[in-house]
Order: C-alpha cells, then sequence, then structure tokens
C-alpha cells in the first residue's frame, strides 16, 4: 500500500512556475519539455480556430445588415445594431417559449437520468442473470425504431399530446449513453462495494452512497450530455405539440429562420427596414441566444470533472 | 429551404401531370364541367345545420347559428397566432362562425401536414396546401375529393367559367377524374421574377432596360464586362437545390423548354404525345447560351452553386452587378447599397424573348388553395362549411375581407373606388413605419384565410409597390403558353415512376451545372441523351403516354 | 447504520492492475462463485433489488420503443396517408426490390459507407489524442478555458457552420485566398466532386473534437493516481507513464465508444450535407438520407422510407454484433 503523500515539494523552478498536476510533481526530459510546449502551442491554435468563427458570429449579431449582406463583417460588430435582438426578444412568445425549454430540459434530464443510472447500475453487475438478454433489447432499440407515424398515434393515444410529458418521457433513454455509463460502472472498484455490503448496505444504499457520490465525472458527463441534447432538440415538439405557447424556443427559432429565408412574397409582411436587418442576422442571433446558457452552464458542471475517484488520496 | 421546396412544389404542381390540352375540337372546357355537375348529387339531410336555405353569387355568407371548423393553421412568425384579431371577431360578429385551431409552425409546415394526416388526424380545413401537394394522400381516402362538392359552391363555379380555368382545373385531376385540392384561384399570373441589375452602370454604357432578346441582352452584358473587366457582370442565386432554378425557370419559356423550379415532372408535350424535358432540343439549346455565358465570363460560374448569401454579398460589395430577383428581393439589395453608401441602384429588368419567343410559363393561375378532410363529410354543418369557404375564398366580397380588412376601419375607398389603407396601418410596405400592421395586429392578407393575395387582377395588384406593378404592365405582352393534357397515373405507377423521375432529374440537374460550367463539352449532349435512356427514361416516358391515353380515351 | 464513504474507500484501497477484469470477490455468504446455473427463482430472489431498477427502464423502453416498432410492417405492407396504421395490404418485397434496383439509391449506399467510414477511421482518435493533451496542460484556468473554448463548435447550428464551409471555400474564400497567395490556382472546392468528402470530413473534425473529448477526460480522472506514482517510482518517464498508465485507463472508454461508433457509422449527417451538396456533389455528397429526402418529396412513400430504413437498421445491427465480438475475442472488453 501506497501511503505517501502525493505532494512532494516541486524541486526545480519549472515546476514552481507551474503548479504541479494531480499525477504528482516529476522530474521532466528534455523532450518532454519541448513536447509540452509544442503541445501548448498546438492547443493554442486549435483555441483559435473553434473562437475565430465563435466570435466571427457574435460579431454578425450586432451588425447592422448592410456590412452582413457585403460580406465585412469580421470579428467586429459593424453598424452597431442591436434591431434583431429587439425583435427576437421583445416578442413575449420568445420568452413564454424559453421558459418552457428551460422546464423541458430540467424534468426531462432528471427522468433521463433516473432511468439511465439505474438501468446501468444494474446492468454493470455482470452476475446478473438475463443480463445480456436486457442489454440486448437496449441494443435493438439503437437501431430500429417505428418511425413518424406509429409513434405520433402512440403519443396521441397515451393523452400526452400537448402535454409536458410527450417532450420529456419519449427519449428519456438513450442507449449510447446508457452503455457508456454502465461501462464506468463496470470498472468501479467492486471491493468497494463489497466493503459496504459487509457493513450492511442494500444494493439502493450501495448504489446512492457509495457508487453515485464517487461517479462524480461520468454524472456530470450525462448530465451535461442529455441536457444538450434535450436543450438543443426540437423534434419532439414539432412532432406533438400544437400550439404555439408550448413550443421549446428552438421551434421559435427555426421557424423564425424559415420566415426570413422565404422569399415567398405572400405574408412575407414586405421588406420594410426591420424586415431586411432581421433576415440578415438571424441566423447569428438565434445561434447566440441558443448557446448562451448552456455555454455559461458549462463551467459550474467543470468542476466535477476534477473530483472523481480519488482513491488513495484520501487519508484515513 | 422551405421557401425552395414550396416553389419547386408550386412550380412542379402546376405542370403536374400534364394538364387539359385545349385541342381545338376537343370540348374539354365543359366536358370536365360536366363532369363535376354529373357527379352523383349528395345528400345533405341532417349535414345542413348552420347553413343557409339561399346562397349565392353576392350573397353575404351568414351560418343561421353559430358554427365552428376545425382548422389546421400554419402559424407565420411574422404575423403570430393571436385570438383577438378583428378578422376573427368580424367572421363570428357576422358569419357566426369560429374556428377550432390547429396549428403547426412555418418551418415544420409541409412535415406536419403530412404527419397529421397520414396518422389520420387532420382537421376539417387543411389549408396553404400548393397543387401537387395533395397527390400522395388521395389514395388512402383522407381527402374529399374536392371536384364532387365544387357545384355547391356557386362562387367558385362562377370564377372557373368567367376566367376559363377548366383546363387548369384539369390538370389536378387523378386518375379517377377527380380532383381533391380546392385551389386558389388567379385571374391573370403575375410575373414576378426576373434580373435585377445595376441601373446606374446601365444607363452609364446607355443599355435598355428592355432587351429584346436574350442574345441583346448577352451582348449587354459583354458590353459591361468590357467596360469592368475585373466584375462579373452577371451572378446568381437560387441555385441551392440545383444550378439556377430560379432564373432559369423564367428564362426557359423563351426557349421553348422548362427547367429549374419549371422542370416539374420533365414532361414537355410536342403535340401528339410527351417526351422527356432533359433530353430535347431545346433544353439544349437554353443550356448552350448559358454555358456561353460562362465561357465569355460574363456569367459568374460560382453562380451555379453558390447559397443565396454569398450571391447577395458580391452584389452589396459590387462583384457582381446584377442577379436574379423579385418584387421584394429587389427592395432588399437596393436597401443593402444604400446603407453602404454606394452610389448605384438596381432595376429590374424586363424578361427578354428567346429562340422560341416572348414566352411566360403555363400553369400559373392555380396556387396554394386548401383541402377537406374527407371526415367532413359526416359532420352535420358540412353544407355549412361548404357555403362559408366558397364565400371566404371565392367570393369577391370574402376575398376583399381577407385581404383588405374593414371598410371604414382598416381601409377607406376612394373616389375612383381604389382602395387606401388607413395611415396608421402598414401592409406590405405601403405606409411604412405606422405603429399598427394589418396582418400582425388585425389578421388580415393572413395565408392562410386569403387565398393568393385576392385571386382578381383588382385585388391581387392592389397593395403592390409602383415598381412591381410597372413590372406586370411590362411582361403583359409576353405570350402565355399552353397547358399541356392531363396523364394521371395510378398508384403503383406513381410509385415505380417517382424512383425514376428521381435519378432522371438528379442526373439532369448534375449535367445541366457541368454543362453550364465547361465541366463537360457541348459535344457530349449525345452521349448525356443516351445516358438518361440508360436511366429509364423511355419507360418513364412510355408510362405516362399510357396514361394520358387513357386518360383521354375515358374522358374525351 | 451510517457509513462513512471514506471509511470504506481507506479499507478497500489497493492496487488495480487490469481494470477491465473484476478482481476475483472475495468469498460472501451470499455469492455463489459459479453462477451459470442459476434458475431464475433463485437469481431473482437473489437479485431482487436489481432487478426492481429494471423494472422502470424496461417497460419504458417496451412502451416507447418495441410498440411503434410493429409501424415497420409497413415496409412489407403498402401504406397510404389516411389508412391503417399498419398498412393496407400486403405487398411483401415489393419495396425492397425498388430500392434494390435503383442505382441511386446504391451511389447513395457506397457514399454512405465511405463518408460514415471516413469519419470514422480519422475523427475517432482525433478526441482521444486531444483529451491526452489536454491532460498534459499543467495549468489549470489555461486547461479550463481550452477545453471550454474547444467545445463552442458543437453548439453552433448546422446552419451556420454549412454557411462557413461553403464562405471559407468560395472561389474568392480565406481557403482559395490561401492558396493563390502560394502560387496555385484558385479551386471551386464546392463544385467538383471529390473533395467533398474531405471538406465534410474536416468539418466534422472542427465541430465534434472538443465535444469528444468530454468522455475521454471523465473517464481520466476515474484513473488511480497512485498508479502514476508507482510508476514513477519504477522510473518511468512521462511518456511510459502515458502508455502504461493512462491509455490503458481510458481503455474500457475507448472500446466501448468504437464499438457503439462502429454500430452507428452509417448514420452520418442528413442536415449538414442537404446544406452542403449541389447536384455536381452527388456522386461523392449523396447520402441515404438525403436519397430519401429527395425521392420523399415527389412521393411522400412512407413504405418506401421505411423498408430502405430497415435495410440500414439491419446492417447497423449487425455490425454492432461483429465488433462486440471482435472486441471480445481480442481485447477482453466488449459491450456485454
Amino acid at each position: 500500500m501506497v501511503t505517501e503523500s502525493l505532494r512532494t515539494a516541486p524541486r526545480r523552478m519549472s515546476e514552481r512556475i507551474f503548479r504541479p498536476a494531480k499525477q504528482g510533481g516529476i522530474t521532466d526530459t528534455r523532450g518532454y519539455t519541448v513536447f509540452r510546449i509544442v503541445n501548448g502551442v498546438l492547443i493554442v491554435a486549435l483555441c483559435f480556430l473553434t473562437l475565430y468563427p465563435f466570435l466571427n458570429v457574435v460579431a454578425q449579431a450586432f451588425s447592422s445588415e448592410a456590412y452582413i449582406n457585403s460580406g465585412q463583417v469580421n470579428l467586429i460588430p459593424k453598424g452597431f445594431n442591436v434591431t434583431t435582438f429587439g425583435y427576437v426578444m421583445g416578442d413575449p412568445m420568445f420568452w413564454r417559449n424559453y421558459g418552457n425549454t428551460v422546464l423541458y430540459t430540467v424534468v426531462a434530464t432528471a427522468i433521463a437520468m433516473v432511468f439511465t443510472t439505474t438501468f446501468a447500475y444494474a446492468l454493470s453487475k455482470k452476475h446478473l442473470k438475463g443480463r445480456a438478454f436486457f442489454i440486448g433489447i437496449a441494443v435493438f432499440t439503437m437501431f430500429f425504431n417505428g418511425g413518424l407515424i406509429p409513434n405520433y398515434i402512440l403519443i396521441n393515444e397515451l393523452g400526452f399530446k400537448n402535454t409536458l410529458w410527450a417532450i420529456v418521457i419519449p427519449n428519456a433513454i438513450s442507449v449510447f449513453n446508457l452503455l457508456v455509463m454502465k461501462s464506468f460502472f463496470e470498472g468501479f472498484p467492486e471491493d468497494l462495494e463489497e466493503a459496504a455490503a459487509i457493513d450492511g448496505l442494500t444494493t439502493y444504499g450501495i448504489l446512492w452512497k457509495i457508487v453515485l457520490p464517487l461517479s462524480k465525472a461520468v454524472i456530470a458527463t450525462m448530465v451535461l450530455f442529455y441536457a444538450v441534447s434535450f436543450w438543443n432538440s426540437w423534434f419532439a415538439a414539432f412532432l406533438y405539440m400544437d400550439k404555439a405557447e408550448l413550443y421549446p424556443v428552438t421551434v421559435y427559432l427555426r421557424n423564425l429562420l424559415a420566415a426570413a429565408s422565404s422569399t415567398e412574397s405572400l405574408g412575407a409582411g414586405a421588406m420594410s427596414g426591420d424586415a431586411t436587418q432581421v433576415a440578415a442576422n438571424v441566423k447569428a442571433v438565434t445561434m447566440l441566444l441558443t448557446v448562451l446558457p448552456i455555454v455559461c452552464l458549462y463551467p459550474f458542471i467543470q468542476k466535477y470533472f476534477v473530483s472523481g475517484v480519488m482513491l488513495g488520496s484520501v487519508k484515513q | 429551404m422551405t421557401q425552395h421546396m414550396r416553389r419547386s412544389v408550386l412550380l412542379a404542381g402546376a405542370m403536374l401531370a400534364a394538364g387539359a390540352l385545349v385541342l381545338s375540337g376537343c370540348d374539354s372546357g365543359s366536358s370536365a364541367a360536366d363532369d363535376d355537375k354529373a357527379a352523383a348529387d349528395f345528400d345533405f339531410t341532417g349535414k345542413d345545420v348552420g347553413a343557409m336555405e339561399d346562397y349565392g353569387v353576392g350573397d353575404t355568407f351568414q351560418a343561421t347559428e353559430p358554427v365552428e371548423f376545425g382548422l389546421f393553421y400554419r402559424d407565420h412568425p411574422n404575423y403570430p397566432y393571436s385570438k383577438d384579431w378583428l378578422f376573427l371577431s368580424e367572421l363570428e360578429k357576422n358569419q357566426q362562425v369560429t374556428f377550432d385551431i390547429t396549428s403547426a409552425p412555418l418551418n415544420e409546415w409541409d412535415q406536419r401536414k403530412s404527419l397529421v394526416i397520414g396518422a389520420g388526424d387532420a382537421p376539417d380545413i387543411i389549408s396553404v396546401t400548393y397543387p401537387g401537394q395533395e397527390v400522395p394522400f388521395v389514395a388512402g381516402g383522407a381527402i374529399l375529393p374536392a371536384s364532387d362538392f365544387v357545384q355547391y359552391m356557386p362562387n367558385y363555379m362562377d370564377k372557373v367559367k368567367k376566367w376559363h380555368l377548366e383546363a387548369d382545373l384539369d390538370q389536378l385531376r387523378q386518375e379517377d377524374g377527380k380532383y381533391y385540392l380546392f385551389p386558389g384561384f388567379r385571374e391573370e399570373p403575375r410575373p414576378e421574377y426576373t434580373f435585377a441589375v445595376r441601373s446606374d452602370i446601365w444607363q452609364e454604357l446607355g443599355l435598355s432596360l428592355e432587351p429584346a432578346t436574350f442574345d441583346e441582352f448577352a451582348d449587354d452584358l459583354r458590353a459591361v464586362k468590357k467596360a469592368y473587366p475585373d466584375l462579373y457582370p452577371m451572378t446568381d442565386r437560387w441555385s441551392a437545390n440545383g444550378p439556377l432554378e430560379g432564373t432559369l425557370a423564367f428564362v426557359s419559356p423563351n426557349f421553348g423548354t422548362q427547367a429549374g423550379w419549371g422542370f416539374g415532372q420533365g414532361l414537355t408535350w410536342n403535340g401528339d404525345e410527351f417526351v422527356y424535358t432533359g433530353a430535347t432540343d431545346e433544353y439544349k439549346e437554353l443550356i448552350e447560351f448559358y454555358a456561353g455565358l460562362v465561357e465569355d465570363g460574363l456569367l459568374d460560374p460560382e453562380a451555379v452553386t453558390q447559397d443565396d448569401d454569398q450571391a447577395k454579398q458580391k452584389v452589396a460589395s459590387g462583384q457582381a452587378l446584377s442577379v436574379g430577383t423579385n418584387n421584394q428581393e429587389i427592395i432588399g439589395y437596393r436597401q443593402t447599397l444604400k446603407d453602404l453608401g454606394t452610389d448605384g441602384d438596381l432595376a429590374m429588368i424586363r424578361v427578354p424573348a428567346g429562340p422560341a419567343g416572348d414566352n411566360f410559363q403555363a400553369g400559373q393561375r392555380l396556387v396554394s388553395g386548401f383541402m377537406l378532410s374527407s371526415k367532413v363529410q359526416e359532420s352535420p354543418h358540412f353544407k355549412a362549411l361548404l357555403q362559408f369557404l366558397d364565400w371566404l375564398y371565392y367570393s369577391d366580397e370574402g376575398l376583399e375581407f381577407a385581404k383588405w380588412g374593414v371598410e371604414g376601419e382598416t381601409y377607406t375607398k376612394d373616389a375612383d373606388g381604389k382602395r387606401v389603407l388607413d395611415p396608421g396601418i402598414t401592409a406590405m410596405g405601403i405606409n411604412a413605419g405606422a405603429p399598427k400592421n394589418l396582418q400582425t395586429d388585425y389578421g388580415f392578407s393572413n395565408g392562410v384565410w386569403m387565398l393568393v393575395h385576392g385571386s382578381s387582377v383588382d385585388l391581387d395588384r392592389s397593395m403592390l409597390p409602383e415598381e412591381a406593378l410597372n413590372f406586370v404592365e411590362q411582361m403583359s405582352t409576353k405570350k402565355v403558353l399552353d397547358l399541356p393534357p392531363p396523364a394521371p397515373l395510378s398508384e403503383a405507377e406513381r410509385e415505380q415512376v417517382s424512383l425514376y423521375q428521381s435519378a432522371l432529374k438528379d442526373h439532369v440537374w448534375q449535367s445541366t451545372a457541368a454543362f453550364i460550367l465547361g465541366q463537360r463539352s457541348m459535344d457530349e449532349w449525345d452521349t448525356y441523351v443516351s445516358e438518361l435512356e440508360g436511366m429509364n427514361m423511355t419507360q418513364y416516358i412510355d408510362i405516362v403516354n399510357e396514361a394520358q391515353k387513357r386518360y383521354a380515351k375515358a374522358n374525351g | 447504520m451510517s457509513v462513512n464513504s471514506n471509511l470504506v474507500v481507506a479499507e478497500a484501497v489497493e492496487l488495480r492492475a487490469e481494470v477491465d477484469e473484476a478482481p476475483s470477490p472475495p468469498q460472501r455468504r451470499s455469492r455463489r462463485s459459479r453462477s451459470s446455473r442459476t434458475t431464475w427463482r433463485k437469481a431473482l430472489k437473489k437479485d431482487w433489488r436489481l432487478y426492481s431498477l429494471l423494472v422502470l427502464p424496461v417497460v419504458f423502453l417496451v412502451i416507447f420503443r418495441y410498440i411503434p416498432m410493429a409501424g415497420n410492417i409497413i415496409a412489407f405492407r403498402r401504406f397510404r396517408p389516411g389508412g391503417s396504421m399498419f398498412g393496407d395490404e400486403w405487398v411483401g418485397l415489393r419495396y425492397v426490390e425498388l430500392f434494390i434496383h435503383d442505382p441511386t439509391f446504391w451511389r447513395a449506399f457506397f457514399n454512405t459507407l465511405i463518408l460514415g467510414g471516413l469519419t470514422l477511421v480519422i475523427v475517432f482518435p482525433l478526441p482521444i489524442v486531444l483529451a491526452l493533451m489536454f491532460n498534459e496542460l499543467r495549468s489549470h484556468s489555461f486547461k479550463r478555458v481550452a477545453q471550454s473554448i474547444s467545445y463552442l463548435p458543437h453548439f453552433m447550428s448546422v446552419v451556420i457552420v454549412a454557411g462557413m464551409v461553403l464562405q471559407l471555400t468560395a472561389v474568392r474564400g480565406s481557403i482559395n485566398q490561401a492558396i493563390e497567395f502560394f502560387g496555385g490556382d484558385a479551386i471551386p472546392f464546392m463544385q467538383l466532386a471529390q473533395w467533398f468528402p474531405t471538406i465534410y470530413v474536416s468539418s466534422e473534425i472542427w465541430q465534434t473534437v472538443g465535444w469528444g473529448t468530454i468522455l475521454y477526460l471523465a473517464a481520466l480522472t476515474t484513473i488511480d493516481p497512485q498508479l502514476y506514482e508507482a510508476a514513477r517510482i519504477d522510473g518511468a518517464s512521462r511518456w511510459r507513464q502515458i502508455w502504461h498508465v493512462t491509455l490503458p485507463g481510458i481503455r474500457p472508454t475507448m472500446i466501448v465508444l468504437l464499438i457503439l461508433n462502429i454500430g452507428t457509422f452509417m448514420a452520418v449527417g442528413f442536415e449538414k450535407i442537404l446544406l452542403l451538396y449541389n447536384p455536381l456533389l452527388y456522386p461523392t455528397a449523396d447520402v441515404i438520407s438525403t436519397y430519401l429526402y429527395r425521392v420523399g418529396i415527389i412521393s411522400s412513400n412512407f413504405s418506401y422510407a421505411t423498408a430502405i430504413g430497415l435495410f440500414e437498421s439491419l446492417i447497423g445491427l449487425v455490425l454492432i454484433l461483429t465488433a462486440n465480438a471482435i472486441s471480445r475475442r481480442t481485447v477482453g472488453t466488449s459491450l456485454w
């Protein structure tokens, strides 16, 4: 058993500059130092490649149509203009739909997490009889589904149409997430669970008190995956919702996009100054409005990626 | 993208499955109408609750008791649905009609419609349906055969007769001789698409805005190129789904063929039989013309594949000096140029004549309309529904109401009878800046309740800006081409044929682009035609010709 | 009785050699060592709690996945919108024959294979590499910021991404400007079919590589830090630590993801291709979903689409079973 502290005092200056990684301070070879510099440079380049287009979109969202339409907008907004924002955010339906999205996402993620976690945990027990069968029926659904009309009829028959349940229930289990979670649980040290069992915990207790608290990373990951996917989803609402008040904001925004790009002279509301401005940057604005909450949310989730099964780092 | 779909279905549908050939000698006009009258009279006992006893042309519909109809409503984000609309309250007050609305957003309209009808869940009235879109639903019996019931709609029949729409309606007939859509009528087709050119440059070089022929137009472009060698005289748009789809649609009739959005099923009637459009000499001529434009550096090669944003950017930045346009888009181009402080302006030119004459495409008179679910036959309000729809969508009074609103409240009529919108209300660019909007605040000029901008020439043009009116005037001297004869297919034929059509059209589209760009030399045309033959072109044409003969025999 | 998890951890600490092979369990009074002969009754009695956890999800699957699956029967029966949900008449393999004899379908099929395959081979390893690269960053704040930035492309709507790609590849776009700067001729990328796979895969890489690292980063946190200690004590350089500790540590995640991706590789992005392609690119860009979309506009034929869907599903299922079996045989880890 290794019990010495991981945080050995840094020996070299380079290690004093950078905090030691959680794997412990080590002596770097020269080759490795070169690698680290190259690594840093590459990652900075990657950041640039991914940030630049995003900033471009942000700039477009705040620019006026003339500059957008002539392709002059780069990283800085030109002809600063928040008309489209005003147009969108001034519509009470937008906020109503936004609230819907938040509600749907929270409820759907909660339900999905409960189903997926319990399912994954049960399936991760290799001694469980019939395990292969249950995994099989899950995997099968990954490939075969009934198609639009049977699903539509089913949801109708269940009376879910135009209710919250039509959105949060039908997609409650993503088999992909299920299998990934199962694999994480399989890797969870059994001896911990056995020790707990010896101490008198039931399966439920082990799951709740031992496994879950120490699996924060994977739980955070799954919450993130589900939340993002529900946040961005519009398909279920398209299928099962009839009333504009019930739409999630993604449907609202997609609709706006379609209207802006439609040159159908009927009902295009004519080309008033506002309409052309909206048409020019509605794509950018809708993207920003959808993305912003998630981007802001992510840092909170990130802290769960640091903790985890810190075996050995916990002292008696 | 939805817009492209809509356009292509609109125009495809208009050319759908061939139309009635008004052959001299074949009295198809009256025979079709007779067919409709000959349909067995429907028994309305128990189904005429709320219907008017005496209802005819010129009568204002008013239900004898309050009635409610189910409506599948297309929610357009430019005018989101509001139950407080004046339109709805007037309807309730004067007609005693209210709606039970099932809505779907504009973006998913077609898919949702397809799903809802497919699942058997459709409300009574299914609005905003373009000719051709009703075809998949015919076989399942979900949709009411409109032709059987139009005899109970006096305004409908009146307009069909007044405007000679029998031949157009025959285009919609299915194998059983009936048609299933209640189309929107257009008294006269309204040209909307043409080229927008930089009028300042055209003026500078002394070029005409009404070139007589396409060759002359090409020469004009050459002059522009000479004066501005670093710029593109022309770029184009609407190429997202296929090469120059929008532009070829209005250019091709002048070459005696159909291309782009007008291509439809790819069938050209040569007087005796159908041939495949993509293989005809006229189509070749059109492609040759365009290939010449690219070769001479007059047309931006990227125009064949770029998306609309890129095209707009080239125009706005002055890289390109002309582009395809319609009434709406030119206002946008102009606005951008002005905002950028460019000293330029745009103008719509008259579409020139081509080798096949000075033509305008056929079949533009039937547009977006509505379908009825076949369940309405069981409804006690059936007769009232028919009368109401007849009044709202086909009577002059109803059309005016749906478009303009209430006289004295939303508009007034001046001494000449011309309608003037209330100055506090804006609509379609009129009275820009006014606090209220006719569509958003009052619910008029709504695409769901107003068919085709009003149908009659009078109403259709009543809200147009002057530029659009001038353009329509200019274009009115063009000859409107005739419709081909109908050739409705059976269900099994349609299943097979749709695959042929899809494969053939893909190849035509691909080759059109390749020929225009010079990727493929025009010398290879014959090879291309034989490639089409290898893709079941002959089988396809044979099936269609069979269907045409079959229909002609059964229906005179 | 409350149990302190830390105490439990401290009691049970031991070095883990192989992550995927569960160490042989110590004898516990209610466990049998070789349990393959357990009957259902005994299994239920012993593990009823575990089975109880299964109940809700399985019921969910049955109701919301298996019941609608019956609708797939319309691949063999003619479905008419408005008619019965299960189709109106039996037509057997008619639709299957229809698509087998359609050369456009086969072109779309092979394009799907190629694009899917390229995406799998090229795009799959990259998040792993990136995750390892992130892992080697010493500065926590830089690492966090870089990670967050790398996720941004995933959130960009496909409409915008397509627009960007078209802008970049335009004849006067950035890429061609760079080419001309170095003395070459501008290439009309979006008009030459041979470039599409490159463009598509590149945009996929850009959009997914950052997001794809999340799972691996989560997996990295489950690696016992003591293994690194031990390796360091044994004199391993950082490279060898990566090779002998990190990689094996995330191997189960890698394998699971690989198998899943092999199974689903034919689900090539529909909307992105639809926005990017044009008829000149059909020879390499047209995939099954876009083909169905075009055919569907003309015919709205649900039955045909279902028949093709079943064909695709079958292939996917076979692929995942094969991948799983191979994985079990060669590496020891598998999905089940």
